[in-house]
């Protein structure tokens, strides 16, 4: 990257790790209860609000996700770096999860919301190509994970077709971003990250937060237990292509007094 | 609490998402615990020796590496043919 190592990465998430595990049990205490005990009911949509304090930090998170990958498919493509290709692969099923969940609590709060499941509008359509890019991109990386002797590997061809999808992919995040502004849809504009300051009360606000760094923090606690997994085993598996490939070890000569 | 309008979307919605994220987490912990090891000289074994069995003495520790190598390598040509 790349300025940055295998063994330097290892060492900053090993150093975040307590920090990262409290912050997360906090986060989820403190925006559990405020979202399903403290906050107050929307005036309009009543108690169905709180489905939003699960819907919105999944919604963010998957989109920061896909774009960290693009980031990182992208210098891993330009420096032939490793540990690039290593960080899509590791990440992809922690955004695949998000999407999915954006999806189907968008769909829980949609119904009683708007009468409906789901639409086909701009936002809807936009998040919903972006689960199947994860997808495509995991199928991929997959498929072709083996190296140039067939051997089964870590990385692969696959892995750099994956990450030239995970780059040209990045336009739906615009797209995702910008659909409630460009067009006409039923998802309503950002109450958040918009122009004018935010559209929402204090006591709304604060779940929201709380629950958004929860899920941040329980995202890179995952992408820290599946980057590990994955360094450790593409270690392994160099380490066996070596001894496969260096000359045999001399045999010790037999010995002569040995009984027949 | 039965009687919240709307009680069965936000049970849903709450129950999908811990399911989701307890389960993918469980997955990615469990993965990563299996290769927790001890560390080595050149860094390149890990894994393959298991903690629970990890040798304490040198001269174990050269023939653990020794036999997971040849593990290793067995399971490669195994895959190969």
């Amino acid at each position: 990257m790349f300025a940055v190592t295998p063994r330097q990465l290892t060492r900053w998430l090993d150093a975040a790790y307590p920090w990262l595990v409290a912050v997360t049990l906090m986060a989820f205490a403190v925006g559990l209860t405020q979202s399903l005990v403290l906050s107050p009911p929307d005036y309009q949509q009543g108690q169905a609000v709180r489905i939003l304090y699960v819907h919105v930090p999944a919604a963010w998170l998957c989109s920061m996700i896909y774009a960290g990958m693009a980031l990182a498919a992208g210098l891993a493509i330009v420096y032939q770096a490793p540990l690039g290709y290593l960080i899509c692969q590791a990440a992809a099923p922690i955004g695949l999860t998000m999407t999915g969940l954006t999806l189907i609590t968008g769909a829980l709060w949609g119904k009683p919301m708007w009468g409906t499941w789901w639409v086909w509008d701009a936002r809807l359509t936009s998040v919903f190509v972006l689960f199947f890019l994860y997808l495509s991109y995991m199928v991929v990386a997959a498929q072709g994970n083996r190296d140039e002797h067939g051997h089964q590997g870590v990385l692969g061809r696959g892995q750099k077709i994956g990450a030239w999808l995970l780059v040209l992919g990045a336009i739906d995040l615009p797209l995702i971003r910008f659909s409630v502004e460009w067009w006409q849809t039923l998802h309503q504009p950002a109450s958040v990250l918009r122009r004018g300051g935010v559209a929402m009360p204090n006591s709304m606000l604060s779940p929201l937060l709380w629950m958004a760094l929860a899920y941040s923090g329980y995202g890179l606690l995952l992408f820290r237990w599946r980057l590990l997994t994955l360094l450790r085993r593409h270690k392994q598996r160099a380490a066996s292509w070596r001894l496969m490939q260096a000359p045999p070890p001399p045999q010790p000569h037999p010995k002569q007094d040995s009984a027949p | 609490m039965m009687a919240t309008p709307y009680f069965g979307y936000i049970l849903s919605a709450y129950a999908v998402s811990a399911f989701a994220l307890l389960a993918l987490g469980w997955h990615s912990w469990i993965n990563w615990r299996r290769g927790q090891v001890e560390p080595n000289a050149d860094g390149m074994m890990d894994g393959i020796i298991d903690q629970a069995t990890a040798p304490t003495t040198p001269q174990a520790t050269r023939q653990a590496i020794a036999e997971a190598i040849s593990i290793q390598k067995e399971d490669n040509l195994h895959e190969q043919s």
